[in-house]
């Protein structure tokens, strides 16, 4: 019939474990909350990003040609390359979680460790597309200031007529805000998924994570997983589907 | 030693009559700001959302009162002003409903006293994630200072809706920025304490007490913490694509640049129609509480609250177009809307009926929560059922956007929950500080609430139905009584509120000793001490029913309700041989 | 069926013409919409007084004194419960039915017959209507909406791009729709009553319901139904055509339609500068040019680029908000107003 453990009681029990925290009765309980909380928040994630697939939705349904050219814009070579680290940095990040529980301190600080290196090579290629982009005036809203001679060569080919011109007045600029929203916010995930690996690295040369107690790394890789989950959705909406 | 579980005193003589509160509660165990700025208690915290909220509350009516004033008389063409501009006018009531959406009636109750007493209400030591909770309450004050940011840099003029264009899409301004950004990190505040009552609920109910024996307070938390969750993202994305719409001019809201401002319509109502959930919900809980304990009757149809709360929740996310019956969204979208509204009349309806029928055959005492309570049926009633019209496309087309509308929500928003809030202040007071209030000035303010409430807006359908346009600085003459009616009765409201803090505040020095049970009410809660220990409760609380109310005797004014010898008796064999 | 619903709207206390809670039905529509609303308001007083009664009554029957007990009942009764929330569901989906009757009504202009269209720019903060049709040589651009008695009418409403959301209402119609820069939305109605049968001389009142600023309180107009097509296009005429006017006259009409929510006359400053003592002063510009308004060719040129493109130029300390005003062939005869009404307010 007891709620929690009583104070007086507890000073004749076995010791509380260090890292179990006053309000909890065991670390199963403490561990299981914490990974509700986080699927909560994971489930909240989900939303947060629901709006820009539905902008994206209604503004391709409103605008089919215009996402067909602008696609080409995109370089589908750079977003597989893209694709593929972020798939085995969610390798890595799942390799670290296991590591943990069999507590193998070396193996957690380097898939720890590969796991940020792969976010950060996303994040390179990430800056050479903007950059990219940004320099021939491929951007937002009423800003989009295209060349005809930087069009995509695909797209030329395939309707020689084209010129950037057109393509702003079609509201070129509409796709690229979707395109800049959509990836600057998963892109923003990935900074702050870097920082929390830094993070989690301390802890782990610090030897904070045990069998019993590692349900950081555990909760980490459920956030890292979703951002690698987005990116499998972004990629073919934005770089493949013409 | 104390808690609720105290035995009848044996020797009345022998100084047992007087109850003696704990030497060291939660109050006092700590000493300093630093040490309340980075607590991780959940009583200190609720304390602390209690006193902020209580803030925006008198913020929000001061300028409830500077917009009432300004719209005693009609004003001229030549004339405008009562007593400012029509730019000021429409200023004072952005605020005062950006105030009061966002940063009282929003956390108003689950923050306050949701934090405070869920945990109790369980029989745990603290929510499952107090870091989290610490961090929603930072997330909170940083999302006030930006407002009072917005506030000293001259005010915002865009209706707390920030409809696009005429938000986003006017030349930057700073204002406009503080006001998106304290909206996105107060909706983060608010996902971060839904979360963790969700988790706490789950994971820290005790031994022996199943989802079906928590207090409906509770269910009524947990269905407005899943539309927390789950709705309040989308908000988030909504401004923070308004300020970089504001910044750039992306082309995402704004028709210049090739955007759509219908669009921001449906994200914005997608979260704030079920906003109304996560206002009116607990409030509905609150209620449920107070019912049952001041008629000493155990709540009529549990599970149909319970779960009308959940079904509320889930009908509510997609209800969000009768909001633009008339925007041009498609009339087949309006009219599937119309339907969903229909049908989340009926949970809400259940609840009234069932709290009626929780009154019979109870001994019902109107202590000052209970009039709340009462008020509550009354004003919720005229609130629903006012929805039905604005819910009916062919009477909404007519209706919307006028004082019919203003009426009808703020029946429901004002009306119920801030009928409720008050109510559960008053009910929780004696738990949180120890202290009883005055019971006569009580149901004194109480009854100017309610009066002056009623005056404010009954006038209002009236010049709704005949016309009268929302958010107008000036008027035709044809609806000046309508208004002036509406003023005077602001002004009563404002002062119960006034009598209410004046009271309460006097409480806290001079009030008496409150028992631990003062209502003899059951949920666990009230087996601690008042005010509570630092770890809630000095020995383990006896989970049983929380409306039990057979369990709990009457003892006297100074010891309140306790825990009849029986009962202790016989948990505590049936303890014993658990172990 | 209209009228049968109409004439039972009519039989309910609360829904005469000009009723306690309407403005008079001058549309088709009026009488279905207001019999809608009784239907729900008494259905709703039912409950209302049946709940209210019942807490009443059970808070006095058993409040709480000396010798009375609460007593333990049913902690729930599936079959009750079922019965309150089915009866109303069944009342609640009448109540959807014949609002979605009357909205259907409401959202489908009658196919058989000609409709007469109607443009309406909304900006901030006038109307514009744009009258057309038998007898009128041309398009009239009106500030009130002008109309014939049992026509039916769709208006085609649109706002300038960088312009704001505005909404047309017009309450003894039972009718509004929102005016959405970038979208072209429809209204239509037929109005069954003109100004004078309701004993309004100047017509029925019309709205803008969509919050727009400083000058949203003001956005209001009148709706002029007429009986004829004669007293249509006498009332049409006076109001759209200035030019015949002399040029004060035009001027200072323009000036109250159109300037008078930006521009004071009182040398007060607005959302634009005052026009009082504006004719003949240099203004320094944003752009660091200085312009003045005069009978000069310059004073002229500056004065149509005022009007038709005010982005170009902006005073200094003044925001750009002013959307480009055009009156196709009456353009110059309006800036000849224009010019003299400036012209009379000169210090």
């Amino acid at each position: 019939m007891s709620t929690a453990t009583d104070n007086h009681a507890s000073q004749t029990l076995p010791a509380r474990p260090k890292e179990l925290a006053m309000h909890f009765d065991n670390l199963h309980q403490q561990f299981h909350s914490g990974k509700l909380g986080m699927w909560l928040f994971l489930g909240q994630e989900l939303l947060f990003f629901c709006g820009l697939f539905t902008a994206y939705a209604v503004y391709r349904g409103n605008h089919q040609d215009l996402f067909h050219y602008c696609h080409w814009f995109l370089d589908w070579k750079l977003g597989a390359v893209n694709t593929v680290v972020l798939l085995v940095s969610s390798l890595t990040a799942a390799w670290s979680v296991r590591c943990a529980q069999l507590e193998q301190r070396t193996g957690l600080l380097i898939t720890l460790a590969l796991t940020f290196i792969c976010a950060g090579a996303f994040m390179v290629v990430k800056y050479f597309e903007y950059t990219h982009k940004l320099h021939i005036g491929a951007t937002w809203g009423g800003s989009f200031s295209v060349a005809t001679e930087d069009l995509p060569a695909q797209l030329l080919e395939r309707y020689p007529d084209m010129t950037g011109e057109k393509l702003k007045t079609m509201g070129a600029g509409t796709f690229f805000a979707i395109y800049f929203c959509m990836t600057g916010l998963h892109g923003i995930h990935v900074l702050v998924g870097m920082g929390i690996y830094i993070w989690l690295f301390i802890r782990a040369l610090k030897g904070h994570f045990n069998r019993r107690y590692y349900g950081a790394v555990d909760n980490v890789a459920l956030y890292w997983h979703i951002v690698d989950i987005i990116w499998i959705f972004l990629f073919p909406m934005l770089y493949l589907i013409g | 030693m104390a808690g609720g579980v105290v035995e009848k005193p044996a020797d009345p003589a022998a100084g047992g009559d007087v109850y003696r509160p704990l030497a060291v509660n939660y109050i006092n165990k700590f000493k300093g700001i630093g040490n309340w700025l980075i607590t991780l208690d959940h009583k200190r915290i609720g304390i602390m959302y209690l006193g902020a909220v209580t803030f925006a509350l008198l913020l929000g009516g001061l300028f409830a009162i500077l917009l009432r004033t300004e719209l005693l008389f009609p004003g001229t063409a030549a004339n405008p002003e009562v007593i400012a501009s029509n730019d000021w006018y429409n200023k004072f009531f952005t605020l005062h409903g950006a105030v009061m959406v966002f940063l009282f009636i929003i956390p108003g109750i689950p923050a306050s006293m949701g934090n405070f007493i869920l945990p109790m209400q369980l029989g745990a030591k603290d929510l499952a994630l107090p870091r989290v909770n610490l961090m929603s309450l930072w997330l909170y004050w940083i999302g006030t200072v930006f407002f009072i940011g917005v506030l000293v840099l001259g005010g915002l003029d865009t209706g707390w809706t920030l409809y696009p264009p005429y938000s986003s899409g006017r030349d930057v301004q700073l204002t406009l920025i503080f006001a998106y950004t304290a909206v996105f990190i107060l909706g983060f505040s608010s996902i971060l304490t839904g979360l963790n009552f969700i988790v706490t609920m789950h994971k820290l109910r005790p031994p022996g007490m199943g989802m079906y024996d928590m207090p409906l307070f509770l269910w009524a938390l947990y269905a407005t913490s899943l539309i927390q969750v789950l709705a309040t993202p989308v908000i988030g994305i909504t401004l923070g694509l308004s300020i970089v719409e504001h910044l750039f001019k992306i082309g995402i809201f704004l028709p210049e640049y090739g955007g759509d401002p219908v669009m921001y319509q449906h994200f914005f109502w997608f979260y704030s129609h079920p906003a109304v959930y996560i206002m009116v919900l607990p409030a509905m809980g609150v209620q449920s509480e107070i019912i049952a304990t001041f008629s000493r009757k155990h709540v009529f149809g549990y599970k149909a609250i319970a779960w009308s709360s959940i079904a509320i929740a889930a009908i509510g996310f997609i209800v969000w177009g009768h909001h633009m019956f008339v925007s041009g969204q498609s009339p087949t979208a309006g009219i599937i809307f119309s339907f969903l509204t229909f049908l989340v009349a009926i949970p809400s309806a259940i609840k009234v009926f069932n709290w009626v029928a929780t009154l019979y055959k109870g001994s019902i005492d109107l202590k000052t929560p209970m009039i709340y309570g009462l008020n509550f049926i009354y004003l919720f009633g005229v609130g629903g059922l006012t929805g039905l019209f604005l819910a009916s496309t062919a009477n909404n087309v007519h209706l919307h956007d006028t004082y019919f509308v203003i009426a009808h929500f703020h029946m429901v928003m004002v009306g119920s929950v801030l009928n409720a809030f008050l109510g559960g202040v008053h009910l929780w007071w004696p738990k949180m500080t120890g202290r009883m209030y005055s019971e006569f000035w009580g149901r004194i303010a109480a009854i100017f609430v309610f009066l002056g409430f009623n005056l404010a807006f009954m006038p209002q359908f009236v010049a709704g139905t005949r016309g009268m346009p929302r958010r107008y600085a000036n008027y035709l003459d044809e609806f000046t009584i309508f208004h002036q009616l509406s003023t005077i009765g602001a002004y009563l409201l404002g002062l119960g509120v006034v009598i209410q803090v004046t009271y309460l505040i006097h409480s806290l020095f001079k009030g008496k000793q409150a028992p631990p049970n003062p209502w003899g009410a059951s949920s666990l809660e009230w087996q601690s001490d008042s005010p509570p220990d630092h770890h809630n409760f000095t020995a383990k609380p006896i989970v049983m029913g929380p409306y039990d109310y057979e369990n709990w005797e009457y003892v006297s004014e100074n010891r309140g309700w306790v825990l009849k010898r029986e009962v202790v008796e016989t948990r505590k064999t049936l303890a014993k041989a658990d172990h | 069926m209209t009228s049968v619903l109409s004439s039972l709207g009519n039989a309910l206390p609360l829904a005469r013409s000009g009723s306690y809670w309407f403005p008079p039905q001058a549309s088709d529509v009026a009488a279905g919409h207001d019999f809608l609303y009784d239907f729900t308001l008494w259905l709703c007083i039912v409950f209302f007084v049946a709940i209210c009664g019942a807490t009443v009554y059970f808070t006095l029957k058993y409040r709480k004194r000396l010798g009375h007990e609460a007593v333990r009942t049913a902690t729930h009764n599936t079959k009750l419960e079922l019965a309150w929330s089915i009866g109303p569901l069944m009342l609640l989906m009448a109540i959807f039915g014949i609002s979605t009757y009357w909205y259907l009504h409401m959202i489908s202009p009658p196919k058989d017959e000609y409709v007469h269209q109607i443009d309406v720019n909304a900006q901030r903060w006038n109307w514009t209507f744009k009258i057309k049709g038998e007898g009128l040589d041309g398009t009239y651009e009106c500030a009130k909406l002008h109309l014939i008695k049992d026509r039916p009418y769709q208006i085609v409403m649109t706002t300038p791009d960088n312009d704001v959301i505005h909404s047309l209402f017009i309450p003894a119609f039972r009718l509004k729709q929102d005016c959405v820069p970038g979208r072209y939305n429809k209204l239509w109605f037929r109005p069954t009553m003109t100004h004078d049968e309701a004993g309004l001389e100047d017509g029925f009142d019309l709205f803008c319901t969509e919050y727009c600023g400083t000058g949203h309180s003001d956005m209001i107009t009148k709706v002029m139904v007429y009986n004829t097509e004669a007293e249509w296009k006498a009332g049409v005429v006076a109001d759209g055509d200035l030019t015949t006017k002399p040029a004060l006259d035009r001027g200072r009409m323009i000036y109250e339609r159109l300037c008078k929510s930006c521009h004071t006359i009182d040398g007060s400053a607005l959302i634009g500068p005052s026009f009082k003592g504006l004719w003949g002063k240099s203004k320094e510009m944003e752009s660091g040019a200085s312009h003045k308004v005069d009978s000069s060719a310059e004073g002229r040129t500056y004065l149509r680029e005022s009007v038709l493109t005010p982005g170009k130029e902006i005073v200094k300390g003044y925001p750009n908000q002013m959307t480009p005003f055009t009156w196709g062939d009456k353009t110059d005869s309006y800036l000849e107003g224009i010019e003299a009404y400036l012209e009379s307010l000169k210090d």
